[in-house]
């Protein structure tokens, strides 16, 4: 479970003033739960993505992640929290070109200490819930841009981690392949009992969420926070 | 397309890619600084030559030059004289000498004058000086000499001439202010009447030279001949500098041969920094063509943006190769030094500056245009625009490609057997199959590592492979820069050495055939070439301890364009020409014939341009024109231009002279060679100004001087792998360090740091496993395509060998170098933050 408290994070530009990018943001995502993020561009979404990654530490506040608060976690630990813990898929992940689309999925399940015969066996049936059964032999660098953002959702799901962080996952996707890519995560955090955080402008997105937060200026709007519809998603 | 819209381009352009010119701009650099140093270097020597003759006797035409070390007899001069052709005769006595100061010794030419060198002279020597100096017994020393051994004006200096240790002072130092490049020349210079008393050689000149009055030159030449009557021979007085570029061919061969594949190597560097930013070039044509520009402009562009980076680095390979050429590579005549009057200045030519600024230009354009010429020419895939992995590396696996590498192999290998004189042809060949072969040899390999990956538990194989895969042509060419610069390096230090191995057996041969050995001092009479009288013979033969005394006889003798070696040993010797040496001929019957009255054995380049061979008959043009008979034809026994080598009885009748140039002393039984040249030095007397050496003494003396010409080679071959270790470790710094986003991906997935770094470490350890392997291996067979040509062509004396130890070095030290500042920018790289990943 996921739960953020009070969380602040400035940016200060060598010349101007300082910017808040995150300014005392509290949110919770329970085991199981699908929570939709919205805002502008420039909202601090992807600043709070970070921070809940461990990626940058927060000038206040703290990230909690089944009780262990992110930012005291050391080196190890945070390599540790993002391997088995977390799983991330950001708006555009620059892949290595060379290796094929399976031993990309399979990746992080080795980094887990399988072997690849068995981490292959445990990425495939996720390409081909995600449509790349006919790709996964193909190096990345053969992949369009929707193929390969369906790698790295397969790639963080690969592990089933507790903690599932999308950045516009659907961003590269036509709505066909949207819809598929947001039916899997919803599914995935119903059958795991993983906490998905999903920072979208997709509409269709609120459909699958359980709840829909709002962004603005590094502020949660709590006017246009609302649960979502409970339409074909496995949330309903 | 204006030049305002080209300086435009660029400058947008060039502030989005500022460290990527940066490390072309020093590859340029570096490939222009090696080519402009060894050349620098090449020319200094004979342009050392040429100054010297042209500041003494420039404005003369001919010069009349006596064939023997004892001169021609003054008289002649007044002869020429009285000719109303003639506008002015001056009399040069020219002779081997060493000067030994407070501090050390120099070999010099000692170069006696008289005031009417200022009627031919240039730079001319002050004259006005003369008959000071005859007073005071002093000498004219240029400051390159004086500084070397420690002298100022007035101290005491002593000259080694003709085996006579004279005392002198140092009258006058010849500034480079007021005497311009004859301040460097390795000469002293003395009146001709006080040179002659120094050298034992009263009434007697070298050479005179002689100037025609205007419209009179065949009439002069006509006079010179009729003067010189087949005794003395009649030359242009440009003719040193002749004969010096034809002894110094071999080696200014071998050195700009090597050069030019050093400054490949800088070539290659440039060319991997630019493929850096030729996945941009590539968006930039995209995007060009789009707004509907046409192949024309968008060469302009690209020309333009090569041109600036060729002149500029090339200005600054300028400034380093000067910089080089005066510490690391300063003129060394080494053994052209024994022959010639080669000096220490720097010569810098203009034809040497626009050689390196336009092979820079030249580079920067190539390695620009290259990697984009199926893009400029519309052809390239456009899924891999912006990628590293571009058509050409697909077109660099073709099957067309192995075919021609293939064929160029096949060509070394005729070079090899039938065709040693196209060494250039062959070595080029031999890097084009290697750089064809390198592309496939990677892609195999990494197939196999693509096999391997999954038997090995974690991401570090798959990583590596993959990365390096994705690379494509940036990985052929960081292994091509390991490749070509081991090869150069081995070919040329494996050649190198087997070269000295060679020299050194000839000098073995040559000097162990006796106990002691008793010559003229001096470095430069390394190969006993300056005379001395025979009394010290007769006092030898008288001294206890001593069973007998040989007198070898011997000097420089220019035939055609060619300064050669005359060897002339005692008929007695057990083999007047050892063995090995003898190349057509049987050497028992060389030797039985030798020994004889009437034969001579030549080495075979001599012979081939006379046109003889073993049993025709030879007319040897010495002070005495003897009609000699051919015994055999030998090597040119180290000695490049070329050896003859008759007994010196005969060698005494043709240069009617009795003088030895060296003793070969044999002791008595139960006596120590260091014991015996004690009791030799001692017979001798003090004084007596000539140098005793027991074999090994003597040989490494001659060593030394072989050694020291060489040397150059062992530092280019050096200074390559320093050199492709920086460019590989740059190459691959800067390939670690574009893709910092994708590491910081990895990072973000939770792939460990140290796991990213050993990845880049794998990639490293394969590229330079590949680059090396094949470098060295086809270094080792430059090494004998090199070989051959030395030995067939410039006639070195080489001992062929697989050159395994220079091999191994070499690889381990680039690997190692390379390996560790890889490993460095590469952990530097691995600590990218994680947030880089999510960053735009």
């Amino acid at each position: 479970m996921l739960e953020v408290r009070e969380l602040v994070k400035e940016y200060r530009p060598v010349a101007g003033e300082s910017v808040r990018a995150v300014d005392e943001v509290s949110l919770s995502v329970g085991a199981g739960e699908l929570v939709a993020l919205y805002g502008p561009s420039g909202s601090g979404k992807t600043t709070l993505l970070e921070l809940i990654a461990g990626v940058q530490r927060p000038d206040q506040g703290a990230v909690l992640v089944d009780g262990q608060e992110v930012a005291a976690l050391d080196q190890r630990g945070l390599d540790r929290y993002r391997l088995f813990t977390l799983g991330i898929v950001p708006q555009s992940l620059r892949l290595v070109d060379g290796p094929t689309a399976l031993d990309l999925a399979a990746l992080r399940l080795t980094e887990q200490g399988l072997s690849w015969k068995a981490a292959h066996q445990r990425a495939m049936p996720l390409l081909e819930r995600l449509g790349l059964r006919a790709r996964a032999d193909h190096q990345a660098g053969e992949l369009s841009k929707g193929e390969r953002q369906r790698v790295a959702i397969a790639m963080a799901l690969s592990t089933q981690p507790r903690l599932v962080l999308a950045d516009e996952p659907t961003g590269n996707l036509d709505t066909r392949r949207g819809q598929d890519v947001l039916s899997l995560l919803a599914e995935y955090s119903a059958e795991q009992g993983a906490s998905l955080l999903l920072v979208t402008h997709d509409p269709q997105a609120t459909h699958y969420a359980h709840r829909t937060l709002a962004l603005h200026d590094g502020r949660l709007d709590a006017s246009k926070a609302a649960p979502a519809d409970p339409v074909p998603g496995p949330a309903s | 397309m204006s030049l305002s819209n080209l300086v435009f381009f660029y400058r947008r352009r060039l502030r989005a890619r500022r460290v990527q010119e940066l490390l072309a701009l020093v590859g340029i650099a570096v490939g222009v600084a090696l080519l402009y140093s060894v050349q620098v270097s090449s020319t200094s020597l004979s342009g050392s030559v040429e100054q010297l003759t042209q500041g003494l006797f420039g404005k003369s035409q001919w010069q009349l030059v006596a064939r023997g070390p004892r001169g021609l007899d003054e008289h002649l001069v007044s002869q020429l004289e009285a000719s109303r052709d003639v506008r002015a005769a001056v009399p040069v006595l020219e002779l081997p000498a060493s000067v030994n100061g407070r501090t050390g010794t120099r070999t010099v030419s000692l170069i006696g004058v008289d005031p009417r060198i200022g009627q031919v002279g240039e730079g001319s020597l002050p004259t006005g000086y003369g008959t000071v100096l005859a007073a005071l017994r002093a000498l004219a020393l240029p400051s390159a000499v004086a500084g070397a051994i420690g002298a100022r004006f007035g101290d005491a200096v002593t000259l080694d001439v003709g085996g006579r240790a004279q005392p002198a002072r140092a009258g006058v130092v010849l500034s480079r202010d007021q005497f311009g490049a004859l301040a460097d020349a390795p000469i002293v210079a003395a009146p001709l009447t006080y040179a002659q008393e120094l050298a034992g050689m009263p009434g007697r000149v070298s050479r005179v030279y002689v100037a025609a009055r205007q419209g009179r030159e065949q009439a002069v030449e006509a006079l010179l001949h009729r003067v010189a009557a087949g005794r003395l021979d009649v030359r242009p007085v440009d003719f040193d500098a002749r004969v010096f570029a034809q002894a110094a061919a071999p080696n200014d061969q071998s050195t700009g041969l090597f050069a030019a594949i050093s400054a490949f190597v800088g070539f290659l560097f440039a060319f991997n920094a630019l493929l850096l930013v030729a996945g941009q070039r590539r968006e930039l044509i995209e995007a060009l063509r789009l707004w509907g520009f046409r192949t024309g402009s968008i060469v302009r562009i690209l020309v333009f943006d090569a041109v600036v980076l060729g002149l500029i680095a090339s200005a600054l390979g300028l400034a380093l190769g000067e910089l080089l050429s005066r510490t690391v590579f300063p003129p060394t005549p080494g053994y052209l030094g024994l022959a010639f009057p080669v000096g220490a200045g720097r010569v810098v030519r203009w034809e040497t500056v626009a050689i390196s600024l336009g092979c820079g230009v030249l580079a920067a354009v190539l390695a620009t245009l290259v990697p984009l010429v199926l893009d400029i020419s519309g052809r390239s895939d456009p899924e891999a625009a912006g990628t590293d992995a571009g058509s050409l590396a697909r077109a660099l696996r073709s099957r067309w490609t192995l075919v021609a590498s293939i064929a160029l192999l096949a060509i070394t290998v005729v070079v090899l057997i039938a065709a040693p004189g196209a060494a250039v042809v062959g070595m080029l060949a031999l890097i084009a199959a290697m750089l064809l072969l390198l592309p496939r040899l990677l892609s195999a390999i990494l197939s196999v590592g693509a096999r391997m990956q999954h038997r090995v538990r974690g991401s570090v194989v798959m990583l590596a492979v993959g990365e390096l895969r994705a690379a494509g042509f940036r990985s052929v060419a960081i292994t091509a820069i390991a490749g070509i610069a081991l090869l150069g390096s081995v070919a040329v230090e494996g050649s190198h050495r087997d070269l000295l191995r060679g020299l050194d057996r000839d000098v073995h041969q040559l000097t162990a055939v006796t106990d002691v050995w008793v010559t003229a001092p001096g470095p430069a009479n390394a190969l006993a070439t300056t005379p001395f009288g025979i009394d010290a013979a007769r006092r030898l033969e008288r001294s206890a301890g001593v069973a007998a005394v040989g007198v070898q006889r011997g000097g420089f003798f220019d035939v055609g364009d060619r300064r050669v070696w005359v060897l002339a040993p005692p008929a007695t010797s057990a083999e007047l020409v050892p063995g090995e040496q003898v190349l057509e001929g049987d050497p028992a019957q060389a030797t039985t014939r030798l020994r004889g009255h009437g034969w001579v054995a030549l080495s075979e380049a001599l012979a081939h341009e006379q046109g003889v061979s073993v049993g025709d008959t030879f007319l040897l043009r010495a002070p005495q024109p003897t009609r000699m008979r051919v015994a055999a034809i030998i090597s040119n026994l180290g000695w490049t231009p070329g050896a003859i080598v008759l007994n010196a009885d005969d060698y005494a009748r043709a240069w009617q002279t009795t003088d030895a140039s060296a003793l070969r002393v044999t002791l008595d039984p139960g006596i120590s060679p260091a014991a015996g040249r004690a009791l030799v030095e001692r017979a001798l007397g003090a004084g007596s100004g000539l140098t005793v050496e027991t074999v090994p003494e003597r040989e490494r003396s001659q060593r030394q001087v072989s050694h020291d010409g060489l040397v150059r080679l062992t530092q280019i071959a050096v200074l390559m792998l320093g050199a492709a270790a920086l460019a590989m470790a740059a190459a691959m710094g800067a390939m670690v360090w574009q893709r910092r986003q994708r590491l910081a991906a990895v990072k973000l997935l939770g792939v460990p740091t140290r796991r990213l770094w050993h990845a880049m470490l794998l990639e490293a350890a394969v590229l330079l496993a590949v680059g090396c392997t094949i470098g060295t291996l086809a270094g080792i067979y430059g090494a004998q395509l090199l070989n051959r040509t030395l030995t067939t062509v410039t006639g070195f004396p080489v001992t062929p060998s697989l050159p395994i130890p220079v091999a191994l070095a070499a690889y381990g030290s680039l690997a190692l170098i390379a390996f560790t500042i890889a490993a460095a920018t590469s952990y530097i790289a691995a600590q990218v933050p994680t947030r880089t990943a999510l960053q735009d």
